[in-house]
């Protein structure tokens, strides 16, 4: 400030005043003087020397050394001395005092061009002669330069300082006051500007009258009176006449520098009512007590304000129906997130509600799959960063629910605050994704087969083979798909089969159905020609119309399927040769067996038959020795005949044809007892037998079944004084458990083994007569019926037999 | 007086003639017995055609005709004798060895009266071939003579 009151200080000074100053006093004085500003420039001077104005400063060469003689002299003020004095180059004293208005050092002033002594006449002389001077003229100024002292100097100088320090300050104190003028003047216009063109309407009443001391013109624009009219009204003429009674009590409460008098309805002189918010100031005006009012109309803002809510429940109501989320998303400077904004479907994405995610993201946060929750936020921070679409897909678990997938969308924008905000969508994908995923599984799940199936799968376009799998490449003996895509069919196909081949493409490509598969003749990369059975279908393929043709190399299945042909053949011949082989030894058995009874049962008989004779014609003839070898010998002839005859019958047994029908037992047990009658004669025989069930079974097999088991219990009870014979059933499962039980000798449980062989026999044929076949033959015709025989017993007590017949199932006759 | 017939017996085995025989004397059947050895001979006899031509006794009472001979077995001549108009009344009893015999079926269904399996029991032989030669013989009524 003072710096730009410095510079102009010296165009304040009145410098015509200060040359006539200097003037007079160098008339009075004979003092030399000059002020020069700080650059040099001489702003005002008095009474120089013809020496120095006639010659020094005007020849070249002494001119050049006054500048050099001033700038030295000048470059002395900085050092604080009040005083400088200095010999000039060319001879003459100068001093030199700064002046200082307000510490600011802002001229000088010069006096000088005299000396302290007598002047060096010869110095002089020298001078002028070298500067071409005229010598007499030279002299006559240098006698004119007067010779002071010191003293003399200071007290001039010391008046001419003070002088100017005078002038200076009165100049200093009128650019003072100038600009004090100035600024209250621009002060009082801007406030009077601030006020006069503010955009609200602003007046100023009175207090106690409420009458309006001064409105401002956005006021009378606004309220339609002129300023004398508004100047005649006091508040409640703008007020609606409801209100004057709360206005008044308004006025009187308001106790504030400072208030905020909340929202008024004011009325223009149209009548016309708006809604305007009131602050005022309490000020003192023309020494009245007044406030001043800025009343801001904020019918504008509030249809504003309606809009946004009225949008604000359109957008509600719009998302109300959206069962997907729409949102505003905010990341705060912090780093904190937070969702201004969410539709109701946020409760069907996140499980929650819009209330709770406004000021807090855990409700979201904590549904958030824990696998997928990393790379969300990620996503996230990248598009704060680079203000990048935010897409990310992810996975919410809400409590109940099944896990769904969320494909999120938005996009960011940033705010004065520093925040990111996002506007955008959330929308439920998970059975998109299911598909997608069941897609993916089933599209590799087939890629798999045809890549791993050793079957051949190849794919024809525009007859040419345009993609083949691993499987196919191998039966073509191929290393590389390569060597196999592009060709067409004759180059791989049989020539014989091409023709017919051809046909059958052209018919499928006709639609027609039921072609394939057929078998054909493909050749390999090595020229060897294999049979291959093949279907073929119509697909797309990369959206072109193409034939699938999926084919198995049969060529070894065939050479088997022949072989085993020829093999069958030859089995069918085999089994026919070995049926008649066994037809020829079942023939031969049989008239063995045939010979055997005829052949051998001759001799036997003739033996016997002789021995009878000669015993009944000559017994009288033979002493007692004879006849016992008589006897032997007949009783040894009968024994091998019995035997013949129950071997023959054994061998019978396995050959004979079974002929299963329902046989009832009680019946046949009176056969059977009939049949073994003989034996019974003489013997005393207690009987149980119990009522026996009908069962299915051959005759003639089951009544020798009975006969051997009952025969066998007579037999082996003979020795008992009373023999008792039991004989019942039992049930067991599926089997009818038949036994035959008697209290005769029994025999040892150690050898039960044997009791069934044939020939086997537990008793010597002295204590008990017997062929070992009988027990044989029983065991042999019970697995006929598919049941079992076993026996059990204690030597001396007696013996249980058992056999198990299938239970006859009803329904059977 | 019952009438005696004769029995002719053809059996090619010279024991079983002499047993058959001396089975059938115990009831004073022996005399009636005419024997031969083998079918061939036994057709002869009743055709009394060859050795036989001319011969003076009638026919048989009953024929005891063994299966197994030489040249023509005893199934044949069962055969000849049922399609024989003169001789196709004639019982017929065979006689066998052993029940095993897969001939006895066919015999049957040939129109053999009877069979008896040769027991090795004397005893027992003696009673089977008394019993059909007396049923046969003595007893059996012959369809009346045209």
């Amino acid at each position: 400030m003072y710096k730009s009151i410095n510079s102009n200080i010296l165009h304040l000074i009145d410098f015509k005043k200060v040359d006539s100053l200097l003037e007079g006093f160098n008339k009075t004085t004979g003092f030399v003087t000059a002020i020069l500003d700080l650059e040099g420039n001489v702003l005002s001077k008095s009474g120089w020397r013809s020496i120095c104005t006639d010659f020094h400063r005007i020849n070249p060469q002494t001119s050049k050394n006054c500048k050099i003689s001033d700038t030295i002299l000048a470059n002395k003020m900085g050092e604080g001395e009040k005083y400088h004095f200095y010999k000039c180059l060319n001879g003459l004293i100068d001093v030199a005092v700064p002046i200082i208005i307000n510490d600011e050092h802002v001229a000088n002033l010069f006096s000088g061009q005299f000396f302290f002594e007598k002047p060096d006449s010869e110095f002089f002389k020298e001078q002028g002669k070298i500067n071409g001077f005229n010598e007499i003229k030279y002299y006559d100024a240098l006698q004119r330069v007067p010779i002071v002292s010191e003293k003399n100097v200071r007290i001039a100088m010391d008046f001419l300082l003070n002088m100017t320090q005078l002038i200076s300050d009165l100049a200093f104190q009128k650019v003072e006051q100038k600009e004090l003028i100035e600024k209250v003047g621009e002060s009082e216009k801007s406030y009077k500007m601030l006020f006069e063109s503010n955009p609200h309407p602003m007046w100023v009443y009175d207090l106690e009258t409420l009458k309006f001391l001064e409105v401002n013109e956005s006021a009378i624009k606004k309220y339609g009176y002129s300023k004398e009219e508004f100047l005649q009204l006091t508040l409640k003429d703008i007020r609606p006449s409801e209100d004057a009674q709360k206005l008044i009590e308004n006025v009187r409460q308001v106790s504030d520098v400072l208030s905020f008098s909340g929202e008024w309805k004011h009325k223009n002189k149209a009548g016309e009512i708006f809604v305007v918010e009131i602050i005022s100031h309490s000020i003192n005006y023309k020494n009245r007590e007044a406030r001043l009012v800025v009343a801001n109309d904020i019918t504008d803002r509030r249809i504003a304000e309606e809009k946004i809510r009225e949008k604000d429940i359109q957008f509600q109501k719009l998302s109300a129906n959206v069962p997907d989320l729409l949102y505003q998303f905010t990341r705060r400077p912090d780093g904190t997130y937070i969702v201004p904004v969410a539709s109701q479907g946020i409760k069907n994405i996140f499980g929650c509600s819009p209330e709770d995610v406004l000021e807090d993201f855990n409700p979201i946060a904590k549904v958030i799959h824990p696998d997928d929750a990393m790379r969300v936020i990620k996503d996230i921070e990248y598009s704060a960063e680079h203000l990048s679409y935010f897409t990310c897909e992810f996975r919410v678990n809400i409590p109940g629910k099944d896990t769904q997938w969320i494909l999120s969308r938005s996009n960011p924008e940033r705010l004065p605050d520093g925040s990111i905000t996002w506007y955008g969508f959330n929308v439920n994908i998970t059975e998109h994704k299911l598909v997608e995923e069941k897609l993916i599984e089933s599209e590799t799940r087939y890629r798999n087969i045809i890549e791993t199936s050793p079957v051949g799968i190849f794919i024809l376009q525009n007859d040419k083979v345009v993609f083949i799998n691993p499987g196919g490449e191998k039966i073509f003996g191929a290393q590389t798909p390569e060597q196999l895509i592009g060709k067409q069919i004759r180059d791989f196909m049989h020539p014989d089969n091409v023709e017919k081949s051809t046909i059958r493409i052209q018919r499928l490509l006709n639609g027609e159905t039921g072609i394939y598969p057929v078998e054909n003749r493909y050749i390999k990369l090595d020229g060897e020609i294999i049979e291959v059975e093949v279907m073929a279908t119509l697909l797309s393929y990369k959206h072109e119309p193409a034939i699938q043709v999926i084919f198995i190399d049969i060529t070894e299945r065939k050479r088997l399927r022949e072989e085993l042909e020829k093999l069958n053949g030859e089995l069918e011949l085999k089994v026919e040769q070995r049926t008649a082989h066994l037809e020829e030894a079942n023939r031969e058995l049989e008239s063995f067996s045939y010979s055997v009874s005829h052949d051998l049962r001759s001799p036997l008989r003739h033996i016997n038959g002789y021995v009878d004779l000669l015993y009944a014609k000559y017994k009288d003839k033979f002493d007692g020795k004879a006849l016992h070898y008589l006897e032997t010998i007949s009783s040894a002839s009968k024994q091998m005949g019995t035997l013949i005859d129950d071997l023959l019958q054994y061998s019978r047994t396995g050959r004979v044809e079974f002929t299963a029908i329902e046989l009832d037992l009680n019946v046949l047990l009176i056969e059977v007892m009939k049949e073994i009658e003989p034996v019974l004669r003489g013997r005393k025989i207690n009987w149980d037998i119990q009522e026996l069930p009908k069962i299915l079974g051959d005759y003639t097999l089951l009544k020798q079944v009975w006969i051997n088991l009952l025969d066998n219990a007579v037999k082996y009870t003979r020795n008992q004084q009373l023999a008792k014979i039991s004989v019942g059933y039992n049930i067991n499962d599926k089997y009818f458990v038949f036994f035959v039980r008697d209290n005769g000798v029994g025999f040892d449980m150690n050898y039960v083994h044997k009791l069934f062989g044939v020939f086997q026999r537990l008793h010597s044929p002295n204590e008990f007569e017997g062929t070992g076949i009988g027990l044989a033959n029983v065991q042999r015709i019970i697995h006929k019926h598919s049941g079992k025989v076993w026996a059990e017993s204690e030597p001396g007590i007696g013996a249980s037999f058992y056999f198990s017949l299938p239970i006859m199932r009803k329904g059977i006759k | 007086m019952i009438e005696l017939k004769t029995i002719l017996l053809v059996e090619d085995n010279p024991q079983d003639v002499e047993l058959t025989i001396e089975a059938l004397s115990e009831y004073n059947l022996a005399n009636n017995v005419i024997s031969v050895s083998d079918g061939v001979k036994a057709m002869e006899y009743l055709r009394c055609e060859g050795e036989f031509k001319g011969r003076t006794t009638g026919n048989s009472a009953v024929i005891l005709l063994d299966i197994k001979m030489p040249r023509m077995d005893g199934i044949e001549v069962l055969e000849q004798i049922r399609k024989d108009e003169k001789l196709k009344h004639i019982p017929v009893v065979m006689l066998t060895s052993s029940r095993e015999d897969p001939d006895l079926k066919k015999c049957y269904s040939l129109g053999a009266n009877a069979y008896v399996v040769k027991p090795v029991d004397f005893g027992e032989f003696m009673e089977a071939v008394k019993h059909v030669g007396v049923f046969w013989a003595v007893l059996n009524e012959q369809p009346p003579k045209q």
